[in-house]
C-alpha cells in the first residue's frame, strides 16, 4: 500500500501512457471498470460512463479521494491509480455550481427518479420510511361514502396544519425539487408564472406562510370575505387617498364591528380587508400600492380603531398580529408574489375557493402519510396550541404540554383531556 | 493487547481504503497532495443523506492530521457552506464534541468514521430539514 501512495509522483509522464484501470463505483452499488489513458479528461470519462450507468453526462459527478473531479482535468490530474475507485454520484439536472465544474446547465436533462416511484414524486411520502408513524385523518375528512369529499374546508386546513407534524411535512415537501416542480407543472396558473413561482415557492418566507396555521386561517377568511358579495368587510390601514375604497371605508362598518365580536383576528388583520378592497375595486396594481403601504405602514398605527370600532380586543391584538404575521415583511413587491397570493386566495374573481392553492397542495397528498417524530421541545412544537390554550384560560403549561402530546398536537382533543381529566 | 498502530502506517491504510473505495457509502477522501510524505492535509466529500435538505448535493471537506493523530482526533472544517448545529458559521470547522458517536475521541477512530458520523447527522431529523445556503457556496 505505501507503493501506491509514495509512487504517484514519481509515475512519468512517459510519451505513450499506460492506460489506468480503475472501478468506478455508482451509488447503486452497480461498478464499471475503466480502462483509459491518464491523459483522458473528465468529460470523456462521463461520456464513457452515459452508457453503463445510463445517467446523462452532465448529471454525473465523479469523486476521487475526497475531490470533486472537474470536467477539464484528466484523470492525471487526479493521480488516479491502476485498482482504484472512483465513485459515481447522481446530481440534481439544474445543478450549475462549482461542484458541477465545465458541466454544460443549458440542456435541462429528463429528470430521473428513483426506480420504483415512477413518475409520481409525491410517491415517496408513501414509503416504507413512514411506516409506524401513520397518523390516522379525521373522520370529517371522508365524505359520506367513505370516500375524500370535497377538498377540506379551510377551518378543518387551519386546524390540520397546526398539527406540528403536518408543519414539518410541508417544510420538507416544499424543500423537495422534484415536487416543486410537479407542483407548478400541475397547475397552469404557476406555469405561467415561469421562474418566478418556484423560486417563491423556494422561498423561507413562502414556507413559513403556508405553514402557519394563523395565516392560513386569515387567508381563508379573506376569501371567504370576497364571497360576500364583493361588501368589503373592513377598510385598509392607513389607506386615504383611495377613491374606489371610500364607499367600502364607510358603509360596511356596523358588519365588520359584528365580524369583529366574534373574531378579533380578522378585524385586526390588515390583509382581509386589503384584499376584500381590492376585489371591490378589481385592480390589482391598486393592490400593490396597498401592499406597499401596509409593507411601510408603522407597528402602531391605529386604523382598525380609528375606524370607529373602539373595541379594544382588536385594537390591542393589532401590533401583535402585524408583527407576528410573516406576510408584513416586502415580498409583496414581487410581482410574482401578488400573483401567487391572488392565486391561493381567489381574489381577483372573489368566487374562487378560499385556500384553493392549499387544497390542492393537501389534497394530493396521501392523507395517511405523517411526518417523521418531531423532536423539538414541547414549548417550541407546541407553541402556537400552547398560546391557543393559554388564550382558553389553560394555563398550567406541564398539563397542557401533556395533553397536547396526548391528543396529537390537536387543541381539541387537549381540551377534552384538560376538560374530562 | 494490541501494539499501537504508529501514526502513519495508520494513515496508509486510511489512504488505501480511501482510494480504493472500500470505505462506507456516501464518504470519500483521499490526500490533498499526494506528494505529502506526512500525509497531514486531506480532502474529503460526503454526499447528502437522501430525504433532507442535503439530498444531491455533494459537501467538501478538508482535514488535518495533526503529528499526534490518532492519538488525537484531525481537524476537519468544511469547505461547502452549510447549515448544522456545531459547524462553525465563520470558518467551517466542525466541533467533534457536538458529533455524538466521535465526541469522546479513541485512538481507534478514523477519518471514515468522522466522515459516516457526520452524514448521519446531517440526516438527524433535527438537521436534516434546516434550510441551506445555497449549493457550491464556500467558506
Amino acid at each position: 500500500m505505501s507503493d501506491e501512495a509514495t509512487s504517484a509522483p514519481e509515475r512519468p509522464s512517459s510519451p505513450v501512457p499506460e492506460p489506468i484501470t480503475f472501478t468506478v463505483k455508482a451509488s447503486n452499488d452497480s461498478k464499471f471498470s475503466l480502462s483509459l489513458p491518464p491523459t483522458t479528461t473528465i468529460a470523456d470519462v462521463k461520456a464513457k460512463l452515459v452508457e453503463l450507468s445510463e445517467i446523462p453526462a452532465e448529471r454525473q459527478r465523479l469523486i476521487y479521494s475526497g475531490r470533486v473531479m472537474k470536467n477539464e482535468e484528466t484523470l492525471e490530474t487526479y493521480k488516479v491509480q491502476s485498482g482504484n475507485t472512483v465513485h459515481l454520484v447522481k446530481g440534481a439536472a439544474s445543478n450549475t455550481t462549482a461542484s458541477a465544474g465545465g458541466a454544460a446547465p443549458s440542456t435541462p436533462a429528463v429528470p430521473r427518479l428513483a426506480a420504483g416511484s415512477g413518475n409520481n414524486p409525491l410517491a415517496g411520502l408513501t414509503g416504507a420510511r413512514y411506516a409506524g408513524h401513520v397518523q390516522l385523518p379525521r373522520p370529517e375528512m371522508f365524505g359520506p361514502d367513505g370516500g375524500m369529499g370535497p377538498p377540506p374546508d379551510p377551518e378543518g386546513i387551519a386546524q390540520m396544519m397546526s398539527d406540528p407534524m403536518i408543519q414539518a411535512q410541508m417544510n420538507e415537501m416544499l424543500q423537495n425539487p422534484q415536487l416543486l416542480d410537479h407542483i407548478i407543472n400541475s397547475n397552469p396558473v404557476l406555469q405561467s408564472m415561469g421562474p418566478g413561482a418556484r423560486q417563491l415557492m423556494q422561498s423561507d418566507l413562502f414556507r413559513q406562510m403556508v405553514t402557519d396555521p394563523a395565516t392560513i386561517r386569515n387567508m381563508a377568511r379573506m376569501g371567504a370575505g370576497a364571497n360576500i358579495g364583493g361588501q368589503p368587510s373592513f377598510p385598509a390601514p392607513g389607506q386615504t387617498d383611495n377613491a374606489s375604497a371610500t364607499e367600502g371605508q364607510q358603509s360596511p362598518l356596523p358588519q365588520s364591528n359584528a365580524q369583529q365580536s366574534q373574531s378579533p383576528s380578522l378585524g385586526a388583520n390588515p390583509f382581509a380587508s386589503l384584499f376584500n378592497g381590492s376585489a371591490a375595486t378589481g385592480a390589482p396594481p391598486n393592490l400593490q400600492t396597498l401592499f406597499n403601504m401596509y409593507g411601510g405602514m408603522p407597528l402602531g398605527t391605529p386604523p382598525a380603531a380609528g375606524a370607529g370600532t373602539g373595541s379594544p380586543p382588536a385594537g390591542g391584538e393589532q401590533p401583535q398580529q402585524s408583527q407576528q404575521n410573516p406576510m408584513g415583511a416586502n415580498p409583496f413587491l414581487d410581482p410574482a408574489a401578488m400573483q401567487l397570493l391572488q392565486l391561493m386566495g381567489g381574489v381577483p374573481g372573489g368566487s374562487a375557493p378560499p385556500p384553493g392553492f392549499l387544497s390542492g397542495l393537501l389534497g394530493g397528498m396521501p392523507p395517511a402519510a405523517a411526518s417523521p417524530p418531531d423532536h423539538r421541545p414541547p414549548e417550541e412544537r407546541y407553541a402556537e396550541q400552547l398560546r391557543q390554550l393559554n388564550d382558553m384560560g389553560f394555563f398550567d403549561f406541564d398539563r397542557n404540554v401533556e395533553a397536547l402530546r396526548r391528543s396529537g398536537g390537536s387543541v381539541q382533543g387537549a381540551v377534552n383531556q384538560l376538560l374530562g381529566g | 493487547m494490541s501494539a499501537k498502530v504508529p501514526r502513519n502506517f495508520r494513515l496508509l491504510e486510511e489512504l488505501e481504503k480511501g482510494e480504493k473505495g472500500l470505505g462506507a457509502d456516501g464518504c470519500s477522501y483521499g490526500l490533498t497532495d499526494g506528494d505529502d510524505v506526512m500525509m497531514s492535509n486531506w480532502n474529503a466529500t460526503i454526499l447528502g443523506p437522501p430525504h433532507s435538505a442535503h439530498e444531491n448535493r455533494i459537501y467538501s471537506l478538508k482535514i488535518y492530521c495533526g503529528a499526534s493523530y490518532p492519538d488525537q482526533p484531525p481537524s476537519v472544517h468544511f469547505i461547502s457552506k452549510i447549515n448544522l448545529p456545531g459547524v462553525s458559521q465563520t470558518n467551517g470547522k466542525v466541533d467533534l464534541s457536538k458529533l455524538g458517536r466521535v465526541s469522546q475521541w479513541n485512538r481507534d477512530f478514523t477519518m471514515e468514521k468522522i466522515l459516516v458520523a457526520l452524514r448521519e447527522y446531517m440526516a438527524h431529523p433535527n438537521c436534516r430539514k434546516l434550510p441551506q445556503p445555497p449549493e457550491g457556496s464556500t467558506y
